[in-house]
């Protein structure tokens, strides 16, 4: 409880260090020289325009940018600390002992730790933008006040979102730890295979489940792309219904056990092997010089996918911390193919598949 | 495995464990615990396996074993901490998982405690929100026997300590069903006693069940009136002690001439243990005192003495009767 107060307390003022301080810091003039021919009113207000942050030119000013990205960040950080902090008692035997003997509901336990974390992070937002709000009401800088609460707004929803994603991952992990790995490792990996999958439109589904599986940098989008709140609205539903899915659901004899061990992980391996083939076999396709029409056939390409299914098994098996293998339910020891072989097969197609997609799109 | 059958007594006047209750009747005592095919499952490994059990009211029981026994997963199974893997486990008729309505009148001091606050004013104050049974008067007792301060910081207590706080804020509540997992480890013996006292008067007082799990069979025999005995998952035995011991007797005879275990046998002694050492003859029958003495005593003995049995002997020689080696089963 002292902790998670403690934690409001730095956070908040970490907040107010990069947003308000920070424009105390640098003046009225400073930001306003910065600000200068910017109408910002009119770009974002509506949320209609697209915003794009490296080809086309930016809508909102500079500094703005600088500072929002500062509070996504900050804000992604807050959701993992704080939610860490409140849901740390699924993790440990003593912890799960005392709370789930305690006369509360699954549903009660959740709802007060969601609760508990929104509310934190609420505060953290109200204080911040209203320290901000009131510089540059101070600063006769009204015009751009809805502009920048909007921005902001769209940022503390999309803070929400990941709140809503992460207390699945944390709902659906055995330790603490491997809660923040997994989460991280998500966040790394779904914007990689954005990057490999560039030469796919915006709006197709793969890339869209893509941003999905990582909404902490989808936030930054908050600050520029054009989201209604419906969109927001929906991922905080089906996020918060998941994830209380999860935790209500979630063994007591979870806590403290390694991920990999735990039984939906089974399920989980043949990702590992289809992310490990997308992201070798593209970064292999780049290097093969071959004159094919089609990048599946290159020899580098088809290399990669087996490769990198390989390396994807092995990590997931990592993981589990055992050597390479395949935990298997009982129906499949009557397969003819071999769980790893059966795998691969597996990523191949999936990578066939994707690359299918990229074409079409 | 162990096959999870509860020893059978060749008496047929005494109760089978399995379907029996603790207590003599269940008309007479309200039965609070009842596990039927109770088995938890952690993976391949059943740390539970199709316990049937019956706890009655304003008892104390032992549940003993050694370690891995599945001691703790039953307590955390009434506790409604784990969900069972099949069968069911009821207090007072009402599945205890999920179910606060149940777990209200439940309270589990597990191995090691946690404390939510920093100290036992807040703990308090946390424990008479959420249990109507609080009280105050008991809690501010306890605080006079247990040299504990309210305000004291309770993470940097030992562990004996640790355990007294988290022992006053179970007993101040004044549940209907008391669990404790090692309950005295740590516990000086003056506290020991302390607790002993304390329990047997809220059991006496209050009507509270307390189901304690401890490796110790000496720590529980002067204090439980029931037992039961847990090995690889499995409940092998449940009983009333002073059933028990009564049913059980010991005793040291020297005989003038040579007396056989036969001979004895045909003179109505249901013998368990019958070992000669000279002349003398170290019997552990299956009789009442009265019934040995009346019996050997048509035998003219030079010496008769009945020995008082403990609680690890009485164990030793029931479950030596279903071929299990009780150093096996015990710590």
């Amino acid at each position: 409880m002292t902790d998670l107060r403690s934690l409001i307390a730095i956070f908040t003022f970490l907040f107010l260090l990069v947003m308000p301080i920070a424009m105390l810091i640098i003046g009225r003039e400073v930001f306003t020289a910065m600000t200068t021919g910017q109408d910002l009113s009119h770009r974002a207000v509506d949320g209609s325009i697209s915003f794009h942050l490296f080809d086309n030119p930016l809508l909102l000013n500079d500094a703005l940018i600088v500072f929002l990205l500062f509070v996504v960040t900050l804000s992604s950080v807050a959701v993992i600390t704080l939610g860490g902090s409140l849901f740390r008692p699924l993790y440990r035997r003593d912890t799960v002992d005392f709370e789930w003997s305690l006369p509360l509901t699954k549903n009660e336990w959740f709802l007060g730790r969601a609760l508990a974390l929104i509310a934190g992070l609420s505060i953290i937002y109200i204080v911040n933008s209203f320290a901000t709000s009131a510089i540059l009401y101070a600063w006769g800088l009204k015009d751009i006040l809805p502009t920048f609460l909007l921005i902001y707004l769209k940022t503390y929803l999309a803070a929400i979102v990941f709140t809503g994603f992460s207390l699945v991952i944390f709902s659906l992990s055995g330790r603490l730890f491997d809660a923040i790995v997994i989460n991280v490792a998500l966040h790394i990996t779904c914007p990689f295979l954005l990057l490999i999958s560039g030469s796919m439109p915006e709006n197709t589904l793969l890339r869209g489940i893509m941003w999905f599986f990582a909404p902490a940098i989808d936030s930054y989008r908050a600050v520029v792309a054009a989201k209604s709140f419906f969109y927001y609205a929906v991922l905080i539903v089906f996020w918060f219904v998941l994830s209380w899915f999860c935790a209500t659901k979630r063994p007591a004899e979870w806590g403290g056990r390694k991920t990999g061990t735990l039984r939906w992980f089974h399920g989980a391996q043949p990702i590992f092997s289809f992310i490990g083939s997308v992201i070798v076999s593209n970064l292999f396709a780049v290097l093969d010089p071959s004159p094919m029409r089609t990048t599946l056939l290159k020899p580098l390409f088809i290399i990669g996918a087996l490769l990198g299914a390989f390396l994807g098994q092995l990590v997931s098996s990592a993981v589990t911390g055992k050597t390479l293998q395949r935990v298997t339910g009982e129906d499949s020891e009557n397969t003819k193919l071999h769980p790893i072989l059966q795998e691969w097969l597996w990523s191949l197609g999936g990578v066939a598949l994707l690359y299918a997609f990229t074409l079409i799109g | 495995m162990v096959n999870n059958q509860v020893v059978e007594r060749k008496d047929s006047e005494r109760p089978n464990p399995s379907t029996a209750t603790t207590t003599q009747s269940s008309d007479e005592q309200e039965v609070v615990i009842v596990a039927d095919s109770l088995s938890k499952h952690f993976g391949a490994t059943k740390a539970l396996d199709k316990v049937n059990c019956k706890i009655g009211g304003a008892s104390i029981f032992g549940l003993i074993g050694s370690n891995g026994a599945g001691k703790s997963t039953f307590l955390r199974l009434a506790a409604g901490v784990y969900k069972p893997t099949e069968g069911t486990i009821l207090y007072r008729g009402q599945v205890i998982y999920d179910n606060p309505n149940a777990k209200k009148e439940i309270i589990f001091v597990a191995d090691q405690p946690y404390f939510y606050f920093e100290n036992l004013k807040k703990m308090s104050a946390l424990y008479r929100s959420l249990y109507e049974t609080w009280d105050q008067e008991l809690y501010h007792e306890l605080l006079q026997i247990f040299p504990i301060k309210e305000d004291q910081r309770l993470d940097l207590l030992s562990k004996g300590l640790h355990r007294q706080a988290a022992l006053i804020l179970a007993i101040a509540s004044k549940p209907r069903l008391l669990l404790m997992d090692e309950a005295f480890d740590g516990l000086d013996p003056v506290m020991r006693q302390n607790l002993k006292r304390i329990l047997a008067r809220q059991v006496a007082d209050d009507g509270m069940t307390t189901l304690i799990a401890s490796q110790n069979l000496r720590e529980l025999e002067d204090f439980c009136d029931h037992v039961g005995l847990l090995h690889d998952g499995g409940l092998l035995f449940v009983e009333e002690l002073d059933k028990l011991r009564l049913g059980l007797v010991k005793a040291q005879v020297a005989f003038r001439g040579d007396i056989t275990e036969k001979q004895l046998k045909s003179m109505g002694l249901e013998i368990l243990r019958f070992h000669a050492r000279g002349s003398l003859v170290e019997i552990l029958s299956r009789n009442t005192e009265l019934e040995l003495r009346t019996i050997l005593n048509q035998l003219s003995p030079l010496l008769l003495d009945v020995l008082p049995l403990t609680l690890e002997e009485v164990f030793i020689y029931e479950l030596s009767r279903k071929a299990y080696i009780v150093s096996e089963l015990l710590a």
